[in-house]
């Protein structure tokens, strides 16, 4: 066997300037015009305390548990705030003080940390505190307060006639599931021009399709993130919905598809490897979340997708191995 | 062939044995346990029907062609009395909900033409949604309402938030008895 | 004699524990572990039919032909399992709707199984009876554990006793089935952890 010899030349040595921080915080600086939105539009009574409870939650329990088990501290890394603001964006506006606290702590101790810290988790940690949350407490996640003026409100409903500061409202897809799809174009008028600018009930951070595609199209530039994953997402979602006899558009715009797509199936340890493994994947996660939508119990089905996909990604791994100087696999 | 023979004598004394216990396990508890499914059965037709004191079973054939379908099925039918007298009906009912059949059973005045009482018996909805239509909270909107009622979801039924398909398996149930006891009244 | 009686009782509590190591008979502890009265109930009734069927199993070992043991474990076991189910039927009727199909499936539940084949088939009854008490125990406890922490963060009650003030909402996922494989896991992790800290 001939010796694999490396030998490390004497300094000074390049080093990148792209390390786990940098990566991290500019992820950070992609969600904050979505942030500053929900902020903007909800209020901030309603959509500050999830938002920041949910970063203080995740950055807390990981230097906890980093002390707790004598670990070293991995707060540094910024990717705690990441999961952290992901987490805080996909929350409904209004919700208990604890829920943010509570899917914080899931997120990190059970999806990250458990399985030994960043790099290492097989789910987005972020995608595991939503999901418990939303099985948990399925009412609480689904009850939308928002402004009285833009309230959705299916034709069969009644309407609110006591003018309040807020009230809760369906958002388009919980109308979809309940009501069947017509009803949600019976809501109002420009329903695909409202979604994409973000001016309907939903999560704090997911409602405007814009300035979360602003936000991927700055890490694009910034080349953090590739655009494999979200492409092939949108088209498996786009596949599903025209089965579906649906408006392909009505399905990337609405509920946390376009921040799903774009900031969680991206996630680098969550995600393949490969190209075509990265294609599989988002194509899979974009056509399981129409299909929840569809046909599921459930009227976001983003979360799960993505989550199912996560499982897959080790398999992904080892049936497209990447080789190295060889063009065809 | 002694062999088959030793292996045939020990499996027939561990069948034996096993046999003879258990017929006189079976013998002690039988009675006690049909005792419980009745004084169960009892009591939840008694929740339903509070007023009546004796339930005799009926035969479903009575009803004529009843309204199934793939969504409810009849399975039982009472007749509630007091004093000796025929106060009402009660009916086993298994409408689909979301997780599967919610069976409960509906109780009516046939007098006064009224929902008497609701007490769902089994389902596998989901916790926390759609297992609250067991709750009081939900049933108790049954309680009093007049046979002639649409019994709809959304109209003069309110659902439990979140579970709407639930909700509707009860509805249909009380909708579906409401309607055999209307045919049979005429 | 009783050092290897406490020897073999102490394997199935810890070092042998049937559901966090050996990881056999996992699904009632999935589907009972909802409240802490179930799982008290399915304790004592798995210790009483794995003790009782591994006693008979070890007294007729050497009577039992080879190739017929396994039907024949099958017999005693349902045996014993079914006077369990008719018994809680008859005496404890709500303990045992809450069970429902589970206390059936003791008959096919690996952990008595697993003890019948691999340990009463060959020990003596007393070395059996020790290491039936053992596992029946550690399953027990292990159930038990987790069924705590599931009613306790999903109900908010211990025994049906509220624990927490009534304002709290109930956490769905411990009730539900993923809740209990969660905790399986965490608690393998904990353990594995733990043990490895006793010994460096």
């Amino acid at each position: 066997m001939e010796e694999l010899r490396l030998v490390t030349s004497a300094p000074p040595h390049l080093k990148s300037p792209v390390t786990v921080p940098w990566i991290m915080q500019q992820v950070v600086f992609a969600l904050l015009p979505a942030a500053v939105w929900g902020v903007v539009f909800f209020g901030p009574r309603l959509a500050l305390p999830p938002l920041v409870l949910s970063v203080l939650a995740c950055v807390g329990f990981e230097a906890l548990d980093c002390l707790a088990f004598r670990r070293s501290l991995t707060v540094g890394d910024w990717s705690a705030v990441v999961t952290g603001m992901l987490l805080g964006l996909s929350l409904p506006p209004g919700c208990p003080f604890w829920i943010p606290l509570v899917g914080g702590g899931v997120a990190i101790l059970l999806g990250k940390q458990m399985f030994g810290g960043i790099g290492q988790n097989i789910f987005n940690p972020a995608l595991v505190g939503r999901a418990v949350l939303l099985i948990s407490w399925p009412k609480i996640m689904a009850t939308w307060y928002v402004r009285p003026a833009f309230v959705l409100q299916p034709a069969q409903a009644a309407t609110y006639a006591t003018p309040v500061d807020v009230v809760t409202s369906a958002t388009p897809l919980g109308i979809v599931k309940a009501y069947g799809y017509p009803a949600v174009w019976e809501t109002g008028p420009n329903l695909l021009f409202r979604l994409f600018l973000g001016l309907i009930p939903g999560c704090i951070g997911e409602i405007s399709a814009l300035l979360l595609l602003l936000g991927f199209l700055y890490l694009l530039l910034r080349k953090v993130v590739q655009w494999d994953i979200p492409l092939f997402y949108a088209l498996g979602l786009s596949l599903v919905a025209l089965l579906a006899r649906q408006n392909p558009l009505f399905h990337l715009f609405a509920g946390g598809a376009i921040m799903g797509a774009c900031f969680m199936a991206t996630d680098y340890t969550t995600s393949p490897m490969t190209s075509r493994g990265r294609m599989i994947f988002g194509f899979g996660a974009g056509a399981l979340t129409g299909i929840i939508r569809w046909l599921g119990g459930y009227p976001e089905g983003v979360t799960f997708g993505i989550l199912t996909m996560n499982a897959l990604v080790p398999l992904l791994d080892r049936m497209l191995p990447r080789r190295f100087g060889v063009k065809k696999a | 062939m002694k062999n088959i023979l030793r292996v045939a004598l020990a499996l027939t004394v561990v069948c034996v044995v096993a046999a003879c216990a258990l017929s006189v396990v079976h013998v002690v508890t039988k009675e006690k346990i049909a005792e419980e499914a009745k004084k169960e059965l009892k009591e939840a037709l008694g929740v339903v029907f509070p007023k009546a004191e004796t339930f005799t079973p009926l035969d479903l054939a009575a009803f004529g062609t009843l309204p199934e379908s793939k969504d409810i099925q009849f399975l039982e039918a009472y007749e509630a009395q007091s004093g000796g007298e025929r106060q009402g009906l009660v009916f086993k009912v298994a409408s689909t909900g979301y997780g599967g059949p919610i069976v409960l059973l509906v109780g009516v005045d046939t007098k006064e033409g009224k929902i008497t009482g609701l007490k769902v018996l089994e389902h596998q909805e989901t916790p926390g949604l759609g297992s609250n239509v067991a709750e009081a909270g939900f049933l108790s909107q049954f309680l009093g309402k007049s046979l002639e009622s649409p019994f709809r979801v959304g109209e003069d039924v309110q659902a439990v938030s979140g579970a709407t398909i639930s909700s509707r398996a009860v509805a249909r149930a009380c909708a579906k008895v409401a309607e055999i006891v209307r045919g049979e009244g005429r | 004699m009783m050092r290897e009686f406490w020897h073999y009782f102490r394997n199935g509590l810890l070092g042998e524990n049937p559901v966090l190591k050996l990881m056999i008979g996992l699904c009632s502890v999935l589907a009972v572990s909802v409240r802490v009265e179930n799982c008290l109930g399915m304790g004592a009734a798995v210790i009483f039919v794995l003790t009782c069927s591994s006693l008979v199993i070890s007294l007729i070992r050497n009577f039992v032909p080879n190739e017929v043991r396994i039907p024949i474990f099958i017999v005693v076991i349902s045996t014993f399992t079914t006077i369990v189910d008719l018994v809680m039927k008859a005496y404890l009727p709500p303990l045992s709707k809450a069970m429902g199909i589970f206390i059936p499936l003791i008959v096919v539940n690996c952990i008595i199984m697993a003890r019948a084949e691999a340990f009463a088939s060959r020990k003596p009854p007393l070395l059996a009876v020790a290491d039936a008490l053992g596992m029946g125990v550690g399953y027990t406890l292990v159930i038990t554990a987790i069924g705590v922490v599931r009613e306790l963060f999903g109900y908010g009650e211990i025994l049906s006793h509220p624990v927490f003030p009534r304002a709290y909402q109930g956490m769905m996922a411990m009730i539900l089935p993923p809740g209990a494989f969660l905790l399986i896991g965490i608690s393998i992790a904990l353990l594995n952890w733990s043990l490895k800290k006793v010994k460096p």
